[in-house]
C-alpha cells in the first residue's frame, strides 16, 4: 500500500457506467477493509496473487488493489440497482503513457459472466480518451480466465516469459505478455465513439 | 483451401460446439466475439478439450492464441507432438 501526497487525478477518478454495472471509484480505506474478502477468496489469492493460502494482513497491505488516486486507480464493480461490489478493477499508470490493469471478481455468482470484460471495455475507452496510448498485461499462463479476458478484448500476445516468477513452493511460472495499443483499440469492435 | 485445412476447421468447430454445448453447427469463421457462449468458464472447458484432443498440455504461447475456430484448426494442423 503506497500513499502519495499528490493531488488526485480527478479525470481518471470519474464514475463510469456499463450496461450492467456502475464502476465506482474507491479510496484506499475501502480496500483496507477488504469488503470482498479477497484475502480469503481462493481463486483470487491463488490466481491473482499466486499464493497457496489466504493472504495475511501484511500480505494484503503489500499487494492488495490499493489506489493512490494519482497513478493507481481502483473502481468497485457494482451491479446497477445494487450497492455491494462484486469485484474490483485497478489501473496502474506507467511510463510512456502506458498503463496496466488488474481485476478480480469475488462474488461467485458473477464468475464466468464476463463482468471483467464489460468493465474493462469501458475503462479502456475512458483511459485512451485521457492520454493513455498503450495498455499492457502480464498474466500467468494457466490463469485461463485472465487470458480469456485479454483475448476477448483483442489484446495482442507479444511475448512469453518463462520462469521469471516462481510459486511459493519454488516451481517456475510462465507468463504471457499482452499489449493493446490505442490505434488498434480504436479500430476494433469495442471502441466507443468520441463524446 | 486444402482439404486438410478444411478438415482441421471442421474438427475445431465440432470441438467448440461440444465444449459449449451448442446444438447445431459452428461456422468456420466463428470466434470469441461472434459466439455468445464463449465466456470465461466455457473458455477453460474449451482449453481442456483441446488438450484432450491433442493428447498433450498446451504450451503457454498456444494458450494465449486461442480465440477462434481457425486458431484451433492451426493448432491441430501443427500436430500433436510438443
Amino acid at each position: 500500500m503506497r500513499l502519495r501526497l499528490k493531488p488526485p487525478n480527478r479525470d481518471l477518478m470519474t464514475e463510469l457506467e456499463t450496461p450492467r454495472f456502475i464502476l465506482r471509484p474507491v479510496g484506499p480505506l475501502e480496500i483496507l477493509r477488504d469488503p470482498g474478502d479477497w484475502r480469503r477468496t481462493e481463486w483470487i489469492y491463488r490466481d491473482l496473487y499466486l499464493q497457496e493460502r489466504p493472504l495475511s494482513l501484511v500480505g494484503w497491505l503489500k499487494c492488495g488493489p490499493f489506489p493512490d488516486q494519482f497513478r493507481r486507480f481502483t473502481s468497485a464493480i457494482v451491479p446497477r440497482g445494487e450497492s455491494r461490489a462484486i469485484g474490483y478493477h485497478m489501473v496502474t499508470l506507467q511510463r510512456g503513457n502506458s498503463a496496466s490493469c488488474t481485476a478480480g471478481i469475488h462474488d461467485a455468482a458473477w464468475r464466468g459472466k464476463d463482468a471483467t470484460v464489460e468493465a474493462r471495455i469501458r475503462i479502456l475507452n475512458h483511459y485512451f480518451r485521457h492520454g493513455i496510448e498503450r495498455f499492457t498485461g502480464k498474466v500467468e499462463a494457466t490463469n485461463f480466465a485472465s487470458v480469456f479476458t485479454y483475448r476477448k478484448l483483442g489484446y495482442t500476445q507479444v511475448a512469453t516469459v518463462r520462469g521469471e516468477r516462481h510459486r511459493p513452493d519454488g516451481r517456475p511460472l510462465d507468463d504471457l505478455l499482452f499489449e493493446m495499443r490505442k490505434e488498434d483499440w480504436m479500430r476494433g469492435p469495442h471502441a466507443e465513439p468520441d463524446r | 483451401m486444402s482439404t486438410e485445412i478444411l478438415s482441421h476447421e471442421t474438427r475445431a468447430a465440432a470441438l467448440i460446439a461440444r465444449a459449449f454445448n451448442i446444438q447445431g453447427e459452428v461456422a468456420a469463421d466463428a470466434d470469441m466475439l461472434s459466439l455468445p457462449a464463449w465466456d470465461s468458464m466455457n473458455h477453460v472447458t474449451l482449453l481442456l478439450e483441446i488438450e484432450k484432443e491433442l493428447g498433450r498440455p498446451l504450451r503457454p504461447e498456444e494458450v494465449g492464441g486461442i480465440d477462434s475456430v481457425r486458431s484451433i484448426a492451426r493448432l491441430f494442423a501443427g500436430g500433436a507432438s510438443p
